[in-house]
């Protein structure tokens, strides 16, 4: 090409520039559009419109769909609730929800940690509320799975603000595509409206208005106007400003409303706080002069990019912490320091620009997903197609990072199985007693014996593990752990080698000691066993060690003895190894039993016989225990509640080894007499009984077949979670039972009865056909007497239970006859705890006839009350308890 | 003074790179805004233009002017046809590390860069990349023997953009797609990752048939998009078909909400999907806003002869989330 070709071409490329110069001047301040083709505002991939749709899709809904699923989900779950925090300046409603069971207190009876989160508060940031509908949608979807979710929903109290810029974002999808464009600002107002919508109207072409409007992310105290004077302040008092804070701080209501949302959580117990914003990929956290809150910080930051890095899309968030003590009056840095928190502006994708470049490996902005950066702020423009995976990754890891802040893990409960007859013969459980203390309770059922394997089983206060698709314990992806707990053991301050094999942590949730106790993985067993080298004497205590990490790498409570919370920037109550107080856990050294040689029993633990019990100290209660067969029981409680008025629960469940465990359930609706009606009768589960049974002592004289003595260690669970603890004894011996189902031997358990047709072979219970859910328990002591306990209602409808233990047997000629002269009830003292024995009355009730055959028989009954009167019914057996040596033919 | 004695660590820290105030880069703007691009003719009209580039960055002009003259020449680059001489231009830019910065609006201290020279090469690379698809796809439909494949093939090509695609495939005349729509008409299975070309396809031909076919066979993402096509295009009938596919149901029925006013058939659509799992929850939405009394009369019966929880759920939601709705039922009671 000859120099004027040259010099032509040289041209033909600069006149175009020329032009595209002349168009910038032009283009001053006009109203431009976004556009998925090239242009001033040509991003490269399809304009997002908002659809009007309650329904998550791969793109953006309206804030009428938005606002359509978070009341729909409201409507179908009764533990998230909907609150009006405010109202914005146009009059609408700005609302906050709030994600948590009523009672305010984890499973374990310590105040639930507050999670506070505020979405939409720059209007052009659309990623912000769809992130926080998502994470309500995924708590919601999975609110019943045993889980971290479920865990989050009963431990945690999480409040969610999905849009607290509501007039703004509106106005943003008013105008999905234009904005006020030029060169010196950029676009404004319209589709990157930013601000709120002070001193601003709706119609976009009015254009004196459009850079107006309140920065709310400005709006806050302690930083309002506090980089004022600075040579780059990021907060600015001229109202056409991007970044204008207002004539004061928390002048604007929506900025009122964030305060107003800390009313749906307890103050003294916030534990988090996050604005939503984007973008830049990053997390601008604050920092304090609190050092612990800062490094507690700066892990749990560390924590939420590594999972969230190993989802799909591995999108990294750095973390960029601001130093103490200066700010731009964000939102952030009025709950950081306020309640000395972990709190961070979270920018989510695509990556920007920063120094140093906190993503090196990316273009940034929209060049991130292909797009053509004609204009930095396409940043704001996520491309549709990625905001599923957005918005699902960070609800991901958001409920991460609230697993976490819910606290450290502790033990709960240490339990020692023997396997030869799958019973515990060491059990060690923390029992509430405030919020802040609890005490260890210790049964020793046999000693331990060095070189025999058992069975050991931990339970946590929180789910240890999730679930993978396989359905096995898995950690979180892209969180490093040690899957197992560690388990050390000492004897004298030495340390006893300890053998452990096929650790797991429990995905059932059954009625036998291998079960999950709340949450999938909140229980892990091993086998173990101790040198059986160690020296020692009968009795010594060897002292466990014991450490887990939870999803997130926490560490245990070393001790359980004071409930670990948050407040002033840290774990409170929190123990290292040393049993200091400490930000970060480690060994539980809480937990000791004792070695022996030798059994502390005659006999192995087993489940006691069908029988009377009760607890000596608590003369005036007591149960009735049937022992259907080798895995089924059924039992009554016959006592009183809270108001001092008699009571009755029943239960009935399997078990295994040496333990029954079943929720207690209470009948309501009946009456006494001719008028009870079956389909009155309402039934409701009060707490949770669990009773573990001790080896045999033999006595020193037997009783009827029984040669044996065995205790049960007794434990009722409140539906609040606390506790109360008894043991209990036998109160009498059912003729024709040894003392457990397995004639006291390593024998088969006994099923057939041996001997028929004797006054034994009544004990049981019995019913009428048609009045089902009163009944009657009857036993054949073996010093000849009968036992009568009579569980039915009041004339009023009150629960109702009488009792006789001098009932008079006659044999008849297919049967027997039991003449109850003695019938009383009693009353006088309250449920649980507070139960006192002196406080009891027995007063008369009356009499009653049992005509007894195998399969049937008739009752009468006449009480000294008139309102009960006189009356009778035909039965029929319930039950035959098993293990009986008689039985009907 | 903590400002000063942070900007210092800052300054010491970061030395590479200057930190300007919001002042001297509105005042510099101001001043630049009209002058032409100095870098952007000596690059245009020069053999050797990372010479040139090298030069500029190295001459005395401050960081901001030096990346203004950067950002200016790739202003002008977006609008040029692709020109490989300037690919190593570009990839330079596109490896930039920048100087001049600014503090970021969010963050108490975090610098960012005031002109993002990195990102708006890379965008540049991709405006070059759809241009160069385009030409490419242009061909594909005029002269391939196979071009429902080459196509299929490029859009799996990760050196493509995909607007390219679709710009070539919307300039084509029907005539010359209808080779690659009797190829997809052929096959029984469509690939997965062939979503997004049929729905372009398939908005391109506006036929019902095709579009049927697409809403059958195409993965959730593709066919959802389609459903939000046909509720843009008023193709209501489409979304109450009783079309087997992978789209969300729900989300489909949501869409049928602003066709309900005035359409019995849609309505009663609506009402029947109530006591479907699958699409009650779409369906609610879209009845939450309805404005006809009859329909609320229907519903208030339906929950009232229905003993479904999750139904009443639904109901009470439509009817509680609509103002008119709640005070006509206000007023009926009373």
């Amino acid at each position: 090409m000859d120099q004027k070709g040259k010099t032509m071409k040289n041209w033909l490329k600069i006149i175009p520039m020329l032009i595209v110069l002349y168009i910038q001047e032009l283009s001053a301040q006009q109203i431009i559009d976004w556009t998925e083709q090239n242009g001033t505002l040509g991003l490269g991939y399809p304009v997002p419109i908002p659809v009007d749709t309650s329904e998550p899709f791969d793109g953006f809904r309206t804030y009428a769909g938005l606002h359509s699923k978070h009341q729909q989900i409201t409507a179908e779950n009764p533990n998230i609730t909907a609150h009006i925090i405010g109202q914005t300046l146009s009059g609408h409603d700005i609302w906050a929800y709030r994600l948590s069971d009523e009672d305010g207190l984890t499973r374990y009876g310590i105040p639930e940690g507050g999670m506070l989160i505020n979405g939409g508060i720059h209007a052009r940031e659309w990623q912000s509320p769809e992130t926080t509908t998502a994470i309500m949608e995924l708590i919601h979807a999975n609110r019943s799975d045993q889980s971290i979710h479920q865990f989050l929903l009963e431990s945690t109290n999480i409040v969610i603000i999905p849009v607290n810029n509501i007039d703004g974002f509106l106005q943003t999808q008013r105008y999905p595509r234009s904005n006020y464009y030029s060169a010196q600002e950029g676009p404004r107002d319209g589709r990157m409206r930013r601000k709120n919508m002070r001193d601003v109207d709706e119609v976009l072409t009015t254009s004196n208005d459009h850079l107006f409007g309140i920065d709310l992310n400005r709006n806050n105290s302690p930083y309002w106007a506090a980089t004022e004077n600075s040579s780059n302040p990021r907060s600015s008092g001229d109202p056409t400003s991007i970044v204008y804070r207002g004539n004061v701080a928390f002048s604007e209501p929506e900025s009122q409303a964030r305060l107003n949302a800390v009313n749906l959580l307890d103050e003294n117990h916030i534990r988090i706080y996050t604005d939503v914003h984007s973008f830049s990929q990053v997390h601008y956290s604050i920092s304090t002069f609190n050092t612990n809150r800062n490094t507690l910080q700066t892990n749990l930051l560390s924590d939420f990019t590594k999972y969230h890095a190993a989802l799909p899309g591995n999108k990294n968030y750095v973390n960029r912490p601001a130093p103490a003590g200066f700010g731009i009056g964000s939102t952030d840095e009025y709950f950081g320091t306020t309640y000395e928190i972990p709190s961070w502006t979270l920018e989510i994708e695509p990556s920007g620009n920063l120094f140093p470049d906190a993503h090196p490996n990316l273009p940034g902005s929209g060049a991130d997903y292909g797009g053509f950066v004609n204009d930095g702020h396409d940043g704001f423009i996520l491309p549709e197609s990625e905001i599923r995976r957005v918005r699902d990754n960070l609800a991901k890891a958001f409920i991460a990072v609230w697993y976490g802040q819910a606290g450290p893990p502790s033990i709960t409960q240490m339990r020692i199985i023997d396997p030869d007859y799958d019973a515990i013969v060491f059990d060690a459980e923390w029992d509430r007693i405030d919020q802040d203390k609890r005490t260890l309770y210790k049964n020793q059922i046999d000693l331990i014996k060095p070189g025999k394997t058992y069975q050991m089983v931990l339970r946590f206060d929180k789910p240890m593990r999730v679930e993978n698709e396989q359905g096995e314990a898995a950690k979180l992806p892209g969180i490093n752990l040690t899957m197992n707990p560690v388990i050390q053991a000492r004897l004298n301050n030495e340390v006893v080698e300890i053998e452990t094999n096929n650790g797991e942590w429990l995905n059932e949730k059954n009625n036998t000691w291998k079960s999950f106790k709340h949450y999938k993985f909140d229980t892990f067993v091993t086998e173990f066993s101790l040198d059986e080298n160690v020296m020692f004497s009968e009795g010594d205590e060897i002292s466990w060690r014991i450490v887990a990490l939870d999803l997130l790498g926490q560490t245990t409570d070393g001790n359980p003895a004071t409930a670990v919370t948050w407040s002033a920037g840290q774990w409170q109550n929190l123990e290292n190894s040393s049993g200091e107080l400490s930000i970060f856990g480690g060994f539980d050294t809480t937990l000791t039993s004792q070695l022996g040689a030798h059994h502390s029993y005659d006999v192995p633990p087993r489940i006691a016989a069908t029988g009377l019990y009760f607890a000596p100290d608590r003369a005036g209660e007591g149960i009735s225990l049937e022992v259907l067969d080798t895995e089924n029981f059924w039992m009554t409680w016959y006592t009183f509640d809270d108001q001092g008025r008699q009571n009755w629960y029943t239960g009935q469940n399997n078990y295994l080894g040496n333990v029954l465990r079943t929720p207690l359930y209470q009948g309501s609706g009946g009456q006494f007499g001719p008028d009870f009606d079956p389909n009155n009768i309402e039934i409701s589960q009060f707490g949770e009984l669990e009773m573990t049974f001790s080896g045999g002592i033999e006595l020193p004289e037997p009783i009827g077949l029984q040669h044996f003595f065995r205790t049960a260690a007794v434990k009722f669970t409140y539906p609040d979670g606390h506790t109360f603890r008894t043991t209990w004894e036998p109160l009498s011996v059912a003729a024709g039972f040894y003392s457990d189902l397995y004639k006291d031997g390593l024998d088969p358990p006994i099923i057939t009865p041996e001997v028929p047709n004797q006054p034994p072979a009544y004990t049981g219970s019995w019913y009428s056909a048609g009045r089902s859910g009163i009944g009657y328990h009857i036993q054949i002591l073996e010093d000849g007497r009968a036992a009568l306990l009579w569980y039915d209602y009041s004339p009023i409808g009150e629960k109702k239970w009488l009792v006789d233990m001098q009932g008079e047997i006659t044999e008849t000629a297919n049967g027997i006859n039991l003449q109850f002269n003695n019938i009383s009830q009693v009353e006088g003292t309250v449920f649980g705890a507070s139960f006192n024995p002196n406080d009891i009355i027995s007063t008369p009730w009356g009499n009653a006839t049992f005509e007894l055959r195998c399969y049937q028989g008739s009752m009468s009954y006449e009480s000294s009350d008139p309102d009960y009167g006189t009356g009778g019914y035909d039965i029929e057996p319930l039950t035959r308890p098993a293990g009986n040596q008689f039985g009907c033919q | 003074m903590k400002q000063i004695i942070f900007l210092m660590i800052l300054c010491t820290q970061v030395a590479a790179i200057d930190l300007y105030e919001y002042n001297e880069i509105e005042s510099f703007l101001h001043q630049h805004q009209t002058k032409s691009g100095e870098l952007t003719a000596k690059i245009l009209s020069h053999k050797q233009p990372l010479k040139v580039l090298n030069e500029w960055l190295l001459s005395d002009q401050s960081s901001l002017a030096k990346e203004y003259g950067l950002t200016q020449l790739l202003t002008y680059m977006s609008t040029m046809p692709p020109d490989s001489f300037y690919d190593h231009t570009l990839e330079f830019l596109a490896a930039y590390q920048p100087k001049a910065t600014q503090l970021h609006s969010e963050s108490s201290d975090t610098p960012e860069a005031i002109f993002k020279i990195s990102s708006q090469a890379n965008g540049v690379k991709n405006i070059w990349q759809m241009k160069r698809t385009q030409q490419l796809t242009q061909q594909i439909i005029q002269y391939s023997q196979t071009p429902w494949q080459d196509l299929l093939a490029l859009t799996e090509n990760k050196n493509t953009s995909f607007l390219g695609i679709k710009n070539a495939i919307n300039d084509a005349s029907m005539k010359d797609l209808s080779p690659i729509i009797n190829n997809l008409l052929e096959e029984n299975t469509w690939p997965v990752n062939s979503g997004t070309l049929v729905v372009t396809l398939s908005q391109k031909l506006n036929d019902a048939f095709f579009y049927q076919k697409a809403l059958e066979r195409l993965e959730r993402t593709a066919a959802e998009r389609l459903y939000r096509h046909l509720a843009e295009q008023g193709q209501w009938k489409l979304l109450i078909a009783p079309i087997t596919g992978q789209a969300n149901r729900s989300f489909v029925t949501s869409l049928l909400a602003q066709y309900q006013d005035g359409n019995p058939e849609v309505e009663t659509f609506l009402i029947d999907q109530l006591s479907n799992p699958k699409t009650a929850s779409g369906a609610a939405f879209a009845l939450s806003q309805n404005q006809n009394p009859v329909v609320w009369q229907q519903l208030l019966d339906m929950a009232k002869d229905s003993d479904n929880k999750a139904v009443h759920q639904l109901i009470e939601f439509s009817l509680n989330s609509n103002l008119n709705a709640r005070q006509w039922i206000k007023k009926v009671k009373q």
